[in-house]
């Protein structure tokens, strides 16, 4: 110490200074604003926009202010991090301070009682306790301890230690969540494939930087369906998938919105659909002999009406921009004769004719792509462990209350004294009316 | 009977109890049976409220499309009135305190009665809120909302009570006020932690991602960050009285933000 006390103790201030720095719940108090604050900031300016679009609609000086700090990016800045990182040191900091306390506690080395009662009566102590042990059990339960000393007796009660826990759950469950975030975004990724009904594919585009990258496996979509209400509002949107990997079929299963396929832990999320063309129209035919008949028909493939009838394909699909409802152009060969190529709509009132042959439109079916929203993130399992402590942590402060008694009765000059107290975490005062009720009531006192 | 003429008749009844609290705490002193009416009455009303919300229910399931009435901005609001009620009886029941529920009582018929200007209708449930998270996430929420609302109203009283006589020392019914702005938060932010992350829980099975940074879900978490800041300040440094009560202000001010404002910005959350 007398070497150099000048340098010791600014060197030990410094620390000091930082440890106080960090152990402070003004810390904790500022950094939740400043967080608060920069959050409403990525509210307001639209995230997730390049900055050649930001260029265009902002003045210059605004334009580098939101370059130089991210503003379009805000909750993956570096200063964001950053704020995150001190909050969770702040929190990691806080929480080792007090478990020294918190243990003395637990195990109550330090005696700490808020509450003292005395009491003086007449009855022989052996009577008191009984009485009072049989008063103070609907309240505290069975003593946990109870020793005998000088013919008196000390009587110990403890109830729910939990919720000492519940400061230590509730921090440590937020660094977990603040740590799986930060695992997420270092080594998850999201993205986003759109695949035609029939397609087998395994490159997606990666969100938000839309890179391409490739699955582990294949995706191949055998069919998507809309559902409606009668209504017309989308009553489910489902697409059926087979996940194909080294050539081998592995998941045969269905997407639907609130419903994930995952496999190898990559998810795969129903997000949006689109009509790209036309899967099959149909179209009803009646021949010389006046049945009638329905058939479907693909795009690219001809289908021959029985008998010597023509054969029919499909061209082309109006989904109905014309006010005669949805029509399908159809191309007809004839053996021996000239091909022709005609529409038919769902209103028209006569039949098309095709040579002895009737046509009329019935309906068809679009061919759809399904749009698939693809999530990896290793981070999640840490994020909910830290949820459910977090929640259990919240449970503890709410639902438990960690209270001690101590009783000790004693004799002194024929008379047998109580000397009570008791520390409660939570509704000190109601602890303290209600230990004053038990044990005058167990004394056969009136309540005051 | 309909749900909507049940919720009709709720409202109304929210009107005159609070015209009925209003007189009592004026008319007669505590615990005077007028009071004990007031009481008694806006209990009947909630109950009431309590029956149009479970009857809405039935019929959603009568119509073949059944689902919580917890799906869009109509049957929100409700709820969020309902949570309202029940915050207010527990805080007379175990405060005692007529003024809150004369200051509560207005704004709970204001939301109930701007509702009638929605479609009252019952509506099929939409793919994205096909979950059971639904319930839980909205209803946490709600109570949470509640919890922060009567917060609020306490700090309005109390900051009135500290400025209309500012050199009185706080009175028995400040510190009851003080009391019930900090308690009800310490009920709400549980409820709002339950909330976000049975919303994140939800978010991350139906959208692949458990927090997206969309404005309803960055709101919450700002209104989160407030009343963490506000229980700090108050367990640790010792903050009470008005400064904790222009917390409680600003605290709510997200929440009502998060709850309607952000209907403002673009986002995942379009229908509540």
């Amino acid at each position: 110490m007398s070497d150099s006390p000048i340098g010791r103790t600014r060197e030990f201030s410094i620390l000091d200074e930082t440890v106080a720095f960090f152990t402070s719940v003004r810390t904790a108090v500022v950094l939740l604003f400043i967080l608060a604050g920069a959050s409403i900031v990525g509210t307001v300016v639209p995230q997730e926009t390049s900055l050649d679009q930001v260029s265009r609609v902002v003045s210059p000086f605004v334009f580098r202010l939101i370059a130089i700090l991210d503003l379009n990016n805000v909750y993956r800045s570096w200063w964001f991090l950053l704020l995150l990182t001190l909050l969770t040191v702040n929190l990691l900091a806080c929480l080792l301070q007090r478990i020294p306390a918190l243990m003395s506690e637990w195990k109550d080395s330090a005696r700490k009682r808020s509450i003292h009662l005395n009491f003086e009566t007449a009855q022989p102590v052996s009577h008191v306790k009984t009485t009072v042990l049989e008063a103070v059990r609907p309240m505290m339960g069975a003593p946990r301890q109870e020793s005998k000393a000088g013919g008196g007796f000390t009587l110990e009660w403890v109830r729910h230690r939990a919720h000492l826990l519940a400061f230590p759950f509730i921090h440590i469950g937020i660094v977990t969540i603040i740590f799986g975030g930060l695992v997420g975004l270092m080594y998850g990724y999201r993205g986003h494939i759109l695949l035609r009904e029939g397609e087998t594919r395994s490159e997606f585009t990666l969100r938000p930087s839309d890179q391409v990258r490739r699955l582990p496996f294949e995706i191949a979509v055998e069919r998507f369906t809309l559902t409606r209400y009668p209504t017309g509002e989308p009553k489910e949107f489902r697409s059926d998938v087979r996940l194909i990997e080294n050539g081998r079929e592995v998941v045969n299963g269905r997407i639907l919105v609130n419903q994930p396929l995952t496999y190898r832990g990559i998810s795969l999320y129903q997000s949006d659909y689109r009509t790209i063309g036309v899967r099959e129209a149909t179209i009803c035919i009646s021949g010389p002999d006046r049945k009638d008949e329905e058939i479907v028909l693909s795009p690219r493939e001809k289908v021959k009406l029985p008998g010597d009838g023509p054969e029919v394909q499909l061209v082309a699909l109006d989904p109905g921009t014309t006010g005669r409802g949805p029509g399908a152009q159809i191309k007809v060969e004839r053996p021996g004769s000239e091909t022709e190529t005609l529409w038919l709509y769902e209103k028209d009132a006569e039949a098309v004719k095709l040579g002895a042959w009737e046509a009329r439109f019935r309906g068809y079916r679009p061919l759809y792509a399904t749009g698939l929203q693809i999530g990896y993130d290793p981070g999640s399992v840490l994020v909910w462990i830290g949820s459910i402590v977090l929640v259990i942590g919240i449970g503890l402060t709410l639902f438990t209350n960690h209270r001690r008694l101590t009783v000790e009765i004693a004799a002194r000059g024929g008379r047998t004294i109580l000397s009570v107290a008791g520390s409660s975490r939570r509704m000190r005062r109601e602890f303290r009316e209600k230990i004053a009720e038990t044990v005058r009531g167990a004394l056969g006192e009136p309540p005051k | 009977m309909t749900n909507v003429e049940l919720t009709t008749y709720a409202t109304f009844g929210y009107l005159a109890c609070g015209v009925l609290a209003l007189v009592a705490t004026i008319a007669s002193p505590q615990g005077s049976i007028l009071r004990k009416a007031a009481f008694g009455a806006l209990i009947l009303v909630w109950l009431l409220h309590t029956a149009a919300i479970g009857l809405r229910w039935v019929e959603s399931y009568q119509m073949g499309i059944g689902h919580a009435p917890l799906s869009n901005l109509y049957e929100s609001l409700i709820f969020f009135a309902w949570s309202i009620g029940l915050a207010l009886i527990l805080v007379r029941y175990r405060y005692g305190a007529d003024l809150i529920v004369v200051i509560g009582l207005p704004p709970t018929f204001l939301i109930m009665a701007y509702s009638f200007l929605l479609d009252r209708s019952i509506k099929p449930l939409i793919p994205a809120l096909q979950s059971n998270w639904l319930v839980a996430h909205v209803i946490t929420c709600f109570l949470g909302y509640a919890g922060f609302a009567v917060s609020f109203g306490a700090a309005v009283l109390l900051l009135i009570l500290r400025r209309s006589n500012p050199s009185a020392k706080p009175s028995r019914g400040g510190d009851i006020l003080d009391e019930i702005v900090y308690k009800a938060v310490l009920v709400g932010f549980p409820l709002l932690t339950i909330g976000i992350v049975t919303g994140a829980a939800w978010a991350d099975y139906a959208w692949g991602s458990y927090w997206s940074w969309d404005p309803k879900e960055t709101w919450s978490l700002i209104t989160w960050l407030v009343y963490a800041a506000f229980l700090h300040a108050r367990l640790a440094r010792g903050w009470s009285g008005s400064r904790s009560a222009y917390l409680s202000l600003l605290g709510f001010a997200a929440v009502l933000f998060t709850y309607f404002g952000v209907n403002y910005l673009p986002g995942l959350h379009s229908y509540l």
